[in-house]
């Protein structure tokens, strides 16, 4: 943790396309009411100087970066923030029981809203933060996490304080520092300008900023055009688009960039140029492509086509899932390798390209297309189109009639099958719905059956960080930020069951009328697959110490329902549609619903799937209680 | 690291087609999907070998594992489904299942 230098201060705006300037006082009086359109008066590269409480400065540089909603969890420390927040009338404050749970729906917050997820709360929330937090990061999600007190003296363990309060969020923040009533706002912007980066990510700060009076400079901020931009010389340029109009087997993968900067129309626009197969890797954040699409090939490592691929360029993909990506980029035996990214920490990271380029997707995608078109006839981009374009169909065309064999295999069995779930939410959602999954990789059987990218309904997650826990709290934040769309949460039994029933509270309170579908097979499956897959003996057994969930047998709709929401439970595959059309209904009528389906296991089967290492502490006990 | 996944994967297409003879004889299916798995499963699961010696499936569990996978994603076209099935049942088949999923109601603990 660092204290910002003057010199910083002066480097900071600059590189964040923030001008310096005079200007004139900001009253600390209350503000507007919601719905005000004060917050956008600012004149651009103009700073106003805030007179009033430190906290109350960092409010309102906040607002001056467009700032709205800001998440919380509950601790003492924040009154002259909360004065702040009261004067300022036009800020909606969410209040989240685990920090853990807040970092997660700010973060989800953010990346529907392409906002700035700010979190204030106590410094000894920090460990329970931590590992969204560290989602986050994989997901290089712009955060501002700022922390209360723990400002104790080093080396005395003192009241709820240890060393270097914010070391623990070393490995997963891109920047840490101390918001203290002197140069306050310049620390913030500092903060924001390293959160959105690249590399972009969540930042943690200390908020010491209290009740001092001070006179502070406050500039607006156009989130939009935090993050620094790049672009590829044009030689680098020309020479991959000379290498793509020569290629006679190329295969695109499309990756997070690209949905973070709304390059999805011109990604599509550069593959349906020359039908360039699209791929993408497993972890794929977002829904970059429309997966309908005749062009969209799946997963990488699992491609068939073309067998021998002589060109790989990677959009924006990082390639950090391991040894999937690896072998995806591996399999199809050598070949050139682009790698294309505006994250340079990114670029050449998990692999060794052929080439890397340093450039925001958009630029890179029509920098290229218009090489492309320079280089080539109209009668030549014509053919090599025309024929792929044939090719690729047909793959994608048959391999569609195999999921559809698929699908109706065992389309009315119970437990139901993930295909069949994911092909009633395709009949039931809204086109525009947002999907928001934390499953294990069963979920490709329900990606499948649903139309996502494009125009079509929209997916955010599963985190790359794959640290259960995550999901339901981040579809809320996407609910917060997309209040006129379905939202629904895909949750495995597992991955609720890991601290996620605290987001129901925040959804009850907020009335966030979204739709958390649990796929409950009373199993961790990803894990009791994995781990019985090559055998052993206790996979002989039948002996599986990890993964049957089934004792207790949670009933999720009880849950729900504790905290004020409907629940539906569904274990037969006829009931799902009727049930699906009911929560629809409440989610018109605003309010959540949890969906227990009682949905089929897959992998390896074994002997005694049910078994699990019984320890009763009742039959243990010797002792004789009273009562 | 990368090169070394290749190079097992290759090693071990290379295992499956003379397993694969040795069980299924010259089936023209079973040879079929013999090539197809070669082609699609391998590229996922490198221990391809070691998962085919260890489960033992009926025709009907590994008809109903292919359509798993091509739900997953596997890259298998409909008509090499019945092929790919014929090949697992050749080289990993039995006759009775004895195992049952966790899904599946089951009384004992």
């Amino acid at each position: 943790m660092r204290k910002p230098s003057r010199r910083d201060f002066l480097a900071a705006p600059a590189a964040s396309s923030v001008a310096l300037g005079m200007g004139h006082g900001i009253a600390e009086a209350p503000q507007d009411a919601p719905g005000s359109k004060r917050e956008n008066t600012l004149a651009k590269g103009e700073p106003q100087i805030y007179k009033g409480t430190a906290a109350g400065a960092v409010l309102a540089q906040l607002r001056a970066a467009g700032v709205r909603t800001l998440f919380h969890t509950n601790t003492s420390g924040f009154v002259p923030f909360w004065e702040a927040i009261y004067a300022a009338g036009d800020v909606q404050v969410i209040n989240m029981t685990h920090e853990g749970q807040a970092v997660a729906a700010a973060a989800g917050y953010t990346m529907a809203s392409r906002n700035l997820g700010f979190f204030f709360g106590s410094h000894v929330g920090i460990p329970n933060s931590l590992s969204n937090t560290y989602n986050a990061w994989k997901d290089r999600v712009p955060l501002l996490l700022t922390f209360s007190g723990g400002q104790g003296e080093q080396g005395k363990d003192s009241f709820e304080s240890w060393d270097n309060i914010l070391g623990p969020t070393e490995a997963f923040t891109t920047w840490r520092g101390a918001l203290e009533s002197e140069d306050v706002t310049d620390t913030l912007r500092l903060a924001i300008k390293f959160a959105f980066g690249p590399p972009s990510g969540p930042v943690t700060l200390t908020f010491g900023a209290g009740g001092e009076k001070v006179e502070a400079p406050i500039h607006p901020i156009d989130l939009a055009t935090m993050r620094a931009r790049s672009r590829a010389p044009a030689d680098v340029i020309e020479n991959i688009a000379r290498w793509l109009v020569e290629a006679e087997h190329p295969v695109f993968v499309v990756g997070s960039q690209v949905g973070i900067e709304g390059a999805q129309a011109e990604m599509l626009a550069l593959a349906e140029k020359l039908s360039v197969p699209i791929a993408e890797t497993m972890h794929s954040l977002y829904a970059n492509v429309p997966n309908d699409h005749p062009l969209f090939v799946g997963e990488l490592q699992a491609q068939r086509y073309p067998r021998r691929q002589d060109l790989l360029i990677s959009f924006g993909e990082s390639f950090t899932a391991g040894r999937e990506d690896e072998r995806g980029l591996t399999a199809s035996g050598p070949r050139r390798l682009v790698h294309i990214s505006h994250d340079p920490q990114a670029l050449g990271r998990s692999f060794a390209p052929d080439v890397t380029v340093l450039s925001d997707l958009r630029a890179a995608i029509r920098d290229l297309s218009d090489a492309v078109d320079a280089m080539a006839t109209k009668d030549r981009l014509n053919r090599i189109r025309s024929s792929r374009l044939a090719e690729v169909s047909a793959l994608t065309g048959s391999l569609k009639q195999s999921r559809e064999i698929a699908l109706r295999a065992s389309f009315d069995s119970s437990p139901i099958t993930w295909e069949r779930v994911g092909f009633e939410l395709e009949k039931a959602l809204d086109k525009d719905a947002v999907i928001v999954p934390e499953l294990g990789t069963q979920y490709y059987k329900i990606y499948r059956q649903l139309k996502l990218g494009g125009g079509n309904k929209q997916r955010i997650g599963r985190t790359k960080g794959d640290a259960l826990g995550w999901g339901v709290a981040a579809a809320f934040g996407v609910n917060l930020a997309l209040p006129e769309r379905q939202i629904v949460a895909l949750q495995g039994d597992g991955g609720f069951l890991f601290n996620q029933s605290e987001a129901l509270w925040s959804i009850g309170r907020y009335e966030a009328p979204m739709l958390i579908v649990i796929m409950n097979n009373h199993t961790y499956n990803e894990s009791r697959a994995r781990n019985m897959l090559n055998g052993g003996t206790f996979y002989e057994a039948g002996k599986d110490f990890n993964g049957y969930l089934g004792d207790p047998n949670v009933e999720f709709t009880k849950i729900a329902e504790a905290y004020g929401l409907k629940g539906e439970k569904v274990t037969r595959a006829a009931d799902l549609a009727p049930a699906l059309q009911r929560c629809l209904r409440s989610m018109r009528d605003g309010k959540a619903v949890v969906l227990d389906v009682d949905v089929q296991v897959d992998g390896a089967p074994i002997s005694q799937p049910t078994w699990y290492q019984r320890h009763s502490i009742a039959d243990v006990r010797k002792k004789k209680l009273n009562g | 690291m990368a090169r070394g996944i290749a190079l097992f994967a290759f090693a071990l297409v290379m295992w499956i087609p003379g397993h694969a003879t040795a069980q299924g004889g010259d089936d023209p299916q079973v040879e079929k999907g013999r090539v197809v798995v070669a082609q699609v499963c391998t590229t996922c699961h490198t221990t391809l070998g070691r998962m085919l010696q260890v489960h033992k499936q009926t025709r009907e569990q590994w008809r109903d594992l292919v359509f798993f996978m091509i739900s997953r994603g596997a890259q298998v076209m409909p008509d090499e489904i019945d092929a790919v099935t014929a090949f697992l049942v050749s080289t990993a088949g039995r006759d009775r299942p004895t195992a049952r999923s966790p899904g599946q109601p089951d009384a004992r603990k």
